[in-house]
């Protein structure tokens, strides 16, 4: 089985809409303030363009975890 | 005849070492944002990729800003 974590931070747009960026392999130790400022440092820099526009707001933050089990097959 | 160049997308690229092969070389790996606007500062981008770089777990190797342009005949 192998295992990959997402980190998914959710914005919202000028035009009121979501946009995600995504990030692999967040560390195990990170706490809620770490993204929060690191999301808000985002909206700060205002580097980002969407269909949306710019990013104005955080929506919200989410850890996905991904477990694989192959079935069949394999590393070789 | 000149040509015009005419900027069509920027992206910003971080370059990720996650481990050693088993000769020892790194393993690199790569995350790109693509919707970065042409006109922003790379300031402003290397202080992005630095707060992305602290939420996950990987030493950053490098920083790349990738710009894009449309070449036109006028």
């Amino acid at each position: 089985m192998a295992a990959t974590q997402t980190l998914q931070m959710t914005f919202v747009t000028q035009a009121g809409t979501r946009t995600t960026i995504s990030l692999d392999n967040p560390r195990d130790d990170l706490t809620e303030a770490e993204v929060v400022s690191a999301m808000d440092e985002i909206i700060a820099k205002n580097i980002f363009n969407t269909s949306g526009g710019d990013l104005v707001s955080k929506h919200s933050a989410q850890i996905v975890d991904r477990t694989v089990s192959v079935l069949y097959g394999g590393q070789a | 005849m000149a040509v015009d160049k005419i900027p069509s997308g920027t992206a910003l690229r971080m370059q990720f070492q996650t481990g050693v092969d088993g000769d020892g070389d790194p393993i690199y790996r790569t995350k790109s944002l693509s919707n970065v606007k042409t006109e922003a500062q790379d300031q402003d981008i290397f202080d992005v990729a630095q707060a992305l770089v602290q939420l996950q777990e990987y030493p950053l190797v490098a920083v790349q800003r990738v710009d894009s342009a449309i070449l036109e005949e006028v």
